[in-house]
Order: C-alpha cells, then sequence, then structure tokens
C-alpha cells in the first residue's frame, strides 16, 4: 500500500545534547552559567527502568541540553545554588515522579502540585508486571 | 482628568454600547461555532465521528443503526464534520439554549428523529 | 522593634486575578520574605497528553489556557509536525500568523484593563474591554469562537479567510488603532498611576537574566529577546524589532505591552498584505516518533513544548514549559522591600496565568 514510497528517514531528534554523569552535573551547570546562559527548565521521562532528566538552557536564542540518566531510587543534586528559579521545576519532578533531590533551597516535600490523598506519584509508569494483569492505566 | 473627558462626553451623547438581551438579540455570524447536528439520512454509520471525537459525545451502534449524541458534552470542535465523509454531521451558527436537564439525542434510520429526555 | 506577621495573599483577593497564594512576612508593612504556594489548578493535563491519541491532543492542549489558546496549539502542532516531517504550506503559515496575532492584541488588551482595575479605575477598565470587543467580533467572524478559536491542525489550519473578511479585519483594525490612541494616554501620562508603578518592583537586566525570566518582563529590562526572531511560521519574512524598554519596573512593563498593541496592528497589516494563494492544509500520515522542540512567543513570554513520540498513536511523553512559570520567581525577589499596598500591582505586572503554570 504505497511501501515502495516511503524513505527511510532518519528519526527527528533534538541538537545540542551532552550526557553527564550525576557527579559532574553540579560543576557542569556552573560552567554554563558563567557563560550567561538562561535556565529554561528540566524534563523527566520514564522509559520504564531509569528516569531521563533534560535540562534545558538557552543562549541568544540557541538551545543546549544536559541529559542525565538514573535509576528510581537515586537522589540528583540540586542546581538551585546556581539557578535560583530552579526550584519550581525541581519541585514539580519531585510530586509528579517521585525522583529525590537533595539540597533544595524551597522544598515543598512533594506537595506542591499533589494533595495528601494521592497515594502514588502519577506520572510514573506501572511496573510490567502490574500492566500484564490488566490494570491498563 | 482633561485627557479622559473628550471619552467621557462621547459616552454621555451616543446610544449605549449595550443590547437588551434577551429582548433583542444579536443574530449569530455567518461562521460561528453554534452546534451540531445530523442529518440521519445520509448516513451509513461508519463511526468515524465517534473516533474522533474528543469528548466522547457521540455513540455510534452499527448493528441496530443508531447513533446517540450528547449535545452537553460536545465542546463543539468539528472534529465530527471534518471527518464525516457523507455530510451527515454539520455545524450550524445557532448555539444550543441553555436546558434545565441534559438531554441525550436519538437518531434512528430510516428518518426519523426522536429526542427523548434522560438525566 | 517591629513586629512580623505571615499573611497569607490569595487564593482569593478582590485584587489578584489568578488564584496563586504569597505567603509573605510582614514587618510593619514592609516585606521581608515570599513563598508561593501553587497547586489550584492543577489538572495532570500532561498525564491526559499521553491517553490521548496524538490529533486529539489538539483540542485538549487549546484548553490548557483560554487567553493564550491560539499559541498552546500552534506549539504544540508545530513539535508534532517535526515528528511526522510534514510542514505546513506558505498560505498557512502565513493565517497562523494572523490569528496567533490577533489573540497577542485581546490579551494585551484584557491586561490593560486589569491594570486600571488593579488602581480602582473601572471607567478605564471598561473603554479598553470595549476596544478589545471588537477584536473578539473579529476572531469569532473570521474562525468561529471568542475565545478558544481552535484554527491549528496538524499540517496546517482548519479554515480560510476570503477577501471581504480580510478587508472587514483591515478596517476594524484602523478602528482599534485610533481609539487606542486616544484612550491610552490616559493611562500612561497620568500623575497617580506613575506614582504608584514607577520605580516599584525594579528588576536589573542581570538578575533578569539569572532568574529566566521571558516575554515582556525581560525585554522592559532592556534585554532584547524575542522568540518570534527565529523565524517559525511567516515571521521570517516580516519586518519588526523587538521592543525594548530600560527601566525595569511597572510602569516599563506597562509600557512594553502598550507598545506592542501598535507592533502586533502593523504586523497583521504586513501579513494580510502579502497572503499567497495555495491551499490550507498538507495532510499528516503515519504515527509520531523520535523527539521535537518546538518554540513560540504566547502573549506573556517565550513557550516550550518538548514531544517524544514512540510510533504508536499515542505520545510518550508530552512536557510544557509555560511562561508564568519562569516569571513567578522573579516575584520572590521582586517583593522584599517593598510595601504591602504595592503588592497587586507588582504581581499583577508580570501578567500571571496561572492556569498555564500548572497545567
Amino acid at each position: 500500500m504505497g511501501e515502495a514510497h516511503v524513505q527511510h528517514r532518519e528519526l527527528p531528534d533534538i541538537e545540542n545534547v551532552e550526557v553527564v554523569e550525576k557527579q559532574h552535573l553540579l560543576p557542569r551547570v556552573q560552567q554554563l552559567a558563567a557563560r550567561g546562559m538562561r535556565f529554561i527548565t528540566t524534563t523527566c521521562i520514564d522509559n520504564g527502568e531509569q528516569f531521563e532528566v533534560y535540562y534545558h538552557f538557552d543562549h541568544h536564542l540557541e538551545l543546549t541540553h544536559l541529559l542525565v540518566t538514573i535509576d528510581k531510587n537515586e537522589a540528583l543534586p540540586s542546581i538551585t545554588p546556581v539557578y535560583f528559579s530552579a526550584f519550581v521545576a525541581e519541585n514539580e519532578m519531585k510530586d509528579l515522579f517521585g525522583l529525590r533531590v537533595d539540597g533544595l533551597n524551597v522544598d515543598y516535600q512533594g506537595r506542591m502540585l499533589v494533595s495528601e490523598e494521592v497515594p502514588a506519584p502519577p506520572m510514573r509508569k506501572k511496573e510490567a508486571s502490574e500492566r500484564r494483569n490488566g490494570d491498563g492505566s | 482628568m482633561p485627557k479622559m473627558l473628550p471619552t467621557v462626553v462621547g459616552n454621555l451623547v451616543s446610544k449605549p454600547a449595550t443590547r437588551p438581551h434577551p429582548y433583542k438579540r444579536r443574530e449569530a455570524f455567518v461562521r460561528a461555532r453554534g452546534r451540531i447536528i445530523f442529518d440521519i439520512s445520509r448516513c451509513i454509520f461508519c463511526g468515524a465521528c465517534a473516533l474522533r471525537c474528543p469528548a466522547d459525545a457521540i455513540r455510534v451502534n452499527r448493528a441496530e443503526r443508531e447513533l446517540v449524541f450528547e449535545p452537553f458534552r460536545c465542546i463543539v470542535c468539528g472534529a465530527c464534520v471534518d471527518g464525516c465523509r457523507r455530510g451527515c454531521a454539520q455545524m450550524i451558527a445557532q448555539y444550543h439554549s441553555p436546558a434545565y436537564t441534559k438531554p441525550e439525542e436519538y437518531y434512528r434510520a430510516p428518518v426519523e428523529v426522536k429526542e427523548e429526555d434522560q438525566l | 522593634m517591629a513586629v512580623k506577621t505571615v499573611l497569607p495573599f490569595g487564593p482569593q483577593h478582590p485584587v489578584l486575578p489568578e488564584a496563586i497564594q504569597l505567603r509573605i512576612t510582614l514587618e510593619d508593612e514592609n516585606i521581608g520574605q515570599v513563598l508561593p504556594a501553587l497547586g489550584y489548578i492543577h489538572r495532570g493535563i500532561e498525564k491526559a497528553g499521553e491517553k490521548n491519541d496524538y490529533p486529539l491532543n489538539v483540542y485538549l492542549v487549546e484548553r490548557i489556557c483560554g487567553i493564550c489558546s491560539a499559541t498552546h496549539g500552534l506549539a504544540y502542532c508545530m513539535a508534532v509536525e517535526k515528528l511526522l516531517g510534514i510542514e505546513p504550506p506558505p498560505r498557512a503559515n502565513y493565517l497562523r500568523v494572523v490569528w496567533t496575532e490577533l489573540h497577542r492584541l485581546h490579551s494585551h488588551l484584557l491586561w490593560l484593563g486589569l491594570l486600571a482595575d488593579a488602581f480602582g479605575f473601572e471607567s478605564l477598565f471598561m473603554q479598553i474591554w470595549r476596544i478589545r470587543e471588537m477584536v473578539m467580533d473579529v476572531l469569532e467572524k473570521t474562525a468561529g469562537n471568542r475565545v478558544i478559536i481552535s484554527v491549528n491542525t496538524l499540517g496546517g489550519v482548519r479554515r480560510d479567510m476570503t477577501d471581504e473578511q480580510i478587508e472587514e479585519t483591515l478596517n476594524t483594525l484602523a478602528e482599534c488603532e485610533r481609539q487606542l490612541n486616544a484612550i491610552l494616554p490616559v493611562i500612561l501620562e497620568d500623575y497617580t498611576v506613575k506614582k504608584r508603578t514607577v520605580g516599584k518592583g525594579v528588576l536589573t537586566a542581570e538578575q533578569a537574566l539569572r532568574l529566566g525570566a521571558v516575554g515582556p518582563t525581560l525585554r522592559a529590562s532592556g534585554v532584547a529577546q524575542d522568540v518570534r526572531m527565529t523565524g517559525y511560521a511567516a515571521y521570517g519574512e516580516l519586518n519588526f524589532q523587538p521592543v525594548v524598554e530600560q527601566a525595569g519596573d511597572s510602569y516599563a512593563r506597562a509600557v512594553v505591552r502598550a507598545r506592542e498593541c501598535f507592533q502586533t496592528i502593523d504586523l497583521i497589516r504586513q501579513a494580510l498584505q502579502r497572503l499567497p494563494e495555495g491551499d490550507i492544509q498538507n495532510k499528516p500520515r503515519g504515527n509520531p516518533n523520535g523527539k521535537a522542540i518546538a518554540r513560540v512567543e504566547a502573549p506573556r513570554g517565550e513557550l516550550m513544548y518538548f514531544v517524544v513520540g514512540n510510533g504508536t498513536k499515542n505520545l510518550e511523553r508530552m512536557r510544557v514549559r509555560t511562561p508564568t512559570l519562569a516569571n513567578v520567581p522573579t516575584l520572590l525577589e521582586m517583593l522584599p522591600g517593598a510595601e504591602f499596598a504595592d503588592v497587586p500591582v507588582i504581581t499583577l505586572s508580570i501578567d500571571p496565568c496561572i492556569s498555564c503554570t500548572e497545567r
């Protein structure tokens, strides 16, 4: 059904992504701040086994990204000593994914957006065994 | 004060900016989004409208040739109108008037349109 | 000895237009420390975006915010079009510019009216909203709705503009410009208004960049950054410069938004005069796969969408970074040291839109 016309194109991806380890995160962010980069936000993606955390920066309308991959029960250092306004995005990751972040200057203890009646972090993917048991969400 | 004075005087001498609704209603503009109606004589019950509805306001039963539409769940986005190949789903410009209960509209082939009240 | 009180400002307050709570530590009318408490409008839109099919997400995303709804739809469509590998035709790009700029005009007029209302000047508030009614009528005649205009779709736009609609739009814009010229000096050159806004809530350029401020909040401090200069949609072919002021206080932010109204009217005129012929949509095909980022200039600042697709008809992750999320931390540095009666005006001057912030 028209398969002959389908070109094999590469998957679209974002440019300027730099992979860093957890222990090099704060020094690298300090280097970016010294160059005058503006902090945009962080994104957390749950790919089943681990969390992939992206940090997005901008310098005169050009984007740069840092990528840190960690396990679900590890803790990340907070970048609020360098960028004060990061506490909003990092608290949101704590609430919605249950990701542990240490050293926040303003810490809402996981209750900034999510109230006490919610039992588990809402945006985590369920484990594969739970999904097979018919819990379709 | 002197800068606002021309506007104040202009408002005093001109006619009011509001209209005494509901005694005088404004006619709907030609391309405004009012509500969705179905012309069931053209329907083939393919279900394309129900698949595209983001609010789940349409239910199509192909075996019994019946279409159920809930006008108070509808957000009048027009996705069903864009997706209907037979011109059965249409958008008219006059909006649905408010009601005390939420009726569902049942459309059955061949041509009859029946409205029943359901809470 | 100064007495310390902790006062909750919001979420319900007569002068506060949005549902945010600021816990203010007061020492006898001077502000010490401010802590925001968010979470009153969280609806879980990022999670809902993963459960819907990807074409239905356009309708979901437009309803994150009412005042900047067309820009959310535009950014989502741009990001998913990059994943699908399609591009809208030129006429669709120009029409997207026209509707986005009309949306920006209505948002800035809404804010100017709220500023007048924050001082208690209700007649001016109603006068400015009368001008805004003309813009809403244009939106209803061309796009179908007043607030959630829903014209963007994957691959282009859903409606076209006929020649008499274009002429009607241009006439309405000329009338708006005439009335704005008559009414804006009342608010921008008034002695009392200047007494309440000049010198209040000062943000220097270095502070604004370090805190990550965006939009008119950043441009009023002297930094000329506007995401429209990257040239998405048809902006690369239009002629304009970012509107910049140097003072960095609330008065400068009001002047930036007022001057942007005139810049917007000029942009719409340029776009309508250069509208090319052609179709309005390239149909999308296939499923989205990969990662893409789209940035758009919403009325309040830079809006960023990061979408990740995995080859099925559901998206893997949809991340939204709204402009007010970046502007709220600036309040924590602007408010300490001010007096308590200035808090509503300073909070309003960053143009908060809390339903965007906590999607």
